[in-house]
């Protein structure tokens, strides 16, 4: 009687759930680093991360956007699904942005934790993916704290982005 | 229930749980992208020359398991818009740990680099050196990117250059004069497709 009594307060409850609209529900905001110098971690994401077979995809949970990456319609040729910038145009900001906005939404809660000072930039997946410290099918991208391109993404999500070592992350082949 | 499992046998019980198993390794992204490719050309063995501009590792590697298993392997071909294989493209590929190894396309542009041959380090560096038609000179083409894991040329580039694609691996960005030509006796030219 008592898995009854249960059961029915559990429909009820996911009913109601069901019925709130998005509006209602409300939204949240979380923070991210500022995105005024990201085109730096932009590129080194690009050269490292980029690639068509990587992270360059529409089916990864982070894309990321750009010249030798997946290519972004810009949003004046977003209605035409055959719009193809070719591989000789520069990355654009619409796609440094969508860059950003990908390695912002990928882990909300724990990014706004970092920046807020309550959280470890150690423990976001774009930081330990690439040093191979959480499963990572692409392997070992950089060593921890060892290589620039670790501190490039390092110094972006403290808030005192060292554009030095993106520009040397790129120096390496 | 309970008489339901009691009366089960362990034969059956078995069984279930090989399925289970079994099932429980299967990637439907990998089949679906597999049955996307379509069935065999009928005028074309399966053999080297087979599925040109297809990505062959989806199935000649560890998942579908069919033999050759292969580290990477494509198809070359003339133009970004005309899908016509180039025949003796030399093939160049570097991996991470400077390991270095050499290739040429076949009749069709198929190429292929068996696992029994080179298990390379990703990323890859990649370069092509075109035949010239007419000339004896060749035309070397180096890839701007890196190869970060997927070993099938086809992979990314598939079609004509497109939001999704580089396009095919080519050799010229238009048809030069003369022109590419196909041997009309290579062994990989599809003159009927099975649905």
């Amino acid at each position: 009687m008592k898995g009854a009594r249960r059961l029915f307060v559990a429909l009820v409850s996911i009913a109601l759930i069901g019925c709130f609209s998005e509006a209602e529900l409300g939204s949240a905001q979380a923070l991210c680093p500022p995105a005024d110098d990201f085109r730096a971690v932009n590129n080194v994401l690009e050269r490292r991360c980029g690639t068509l077979d990587c992270h360059g995809s529409p089916y990864r949970p982070f894309i990321v956007f750009g010249q030798t990456a997946y290519r972004r319609p810009d949003l004046s040729h977003i209605d035409n699904p055959n719009y193809f910038p070719g591989g000789l145009e520069a990355t654009t900001d619409h796609e440094v942005r969508g860059t950003y906005e990908s390695a912002c939404g990928l882990e909300p809660e724990e990014m706004d934790a970092v920046v807020r000072g309550e959280g470890k930039a150690e423990s976001l997946s774009i930081v330990r993916k690439p040093r191979l410290q959480s499963k990572h099918k692409g392997g070992r991208i950089w060593g921890a704290g060892t290589t620039e391109g670790d501190r490039c993404i390092l110094t972006w999500l403290t808030g005192a982005l060292e554009k030095e070592a993106c520009k040397n992350e790129l120096r390496v082949p | 229930m309970r008489r339901w499992f009691e009366t089960l046998h362990r034969g059956h019980a078995l069984v279930l749980l090989s399925g289970l198993l079994v099932g429980a390794c299967q990637s439907p992204t990998n089949d679906d992208k597999i049955d996307a490719l379509g069935g065999e050309c009928q005028s074309v063995a399966e053999s080297e020359f087979h599925r040109a501009g297809q990505p062959c590792l989806l199935c000649h590697d560890t998942y579908e398991g069919a033999d050759p298993h292969m580290s990477v392997a494509g198809t070359i071909f003339a133009t970004p818009n005309i899908p016509m294989p180039v025949a003796d493209a030399k093939v160049t590929l570097t991996d991470a740990n400077g390991t270095q190894i050499s290739t040429t396309t076949n009749c069709i542009g198929n190429f292929q680099i068996e696992t029994a041959d080179w298990r390379p380090a990703f990323p890859l560096h990649a370069e092509i050196e075109c035949p010239i038609p007419g000339s004896e000179d060749r035309r070397r083409l180096v890839m701007g990117t890196r190869i970060s894991r997927d070993g099938s040329c086809a992979g990314c580039h598939f079609g004509p250059p497109s939001n999704k694609s580089p396009g095919w691996v080519y050799c010229a960005a238009t048809m030069p004069d003369p022109p590419y030509e196909v041997d009309p006796n290579c062994a990989g030219i599809c003159t009927e497709t099975s649905q």
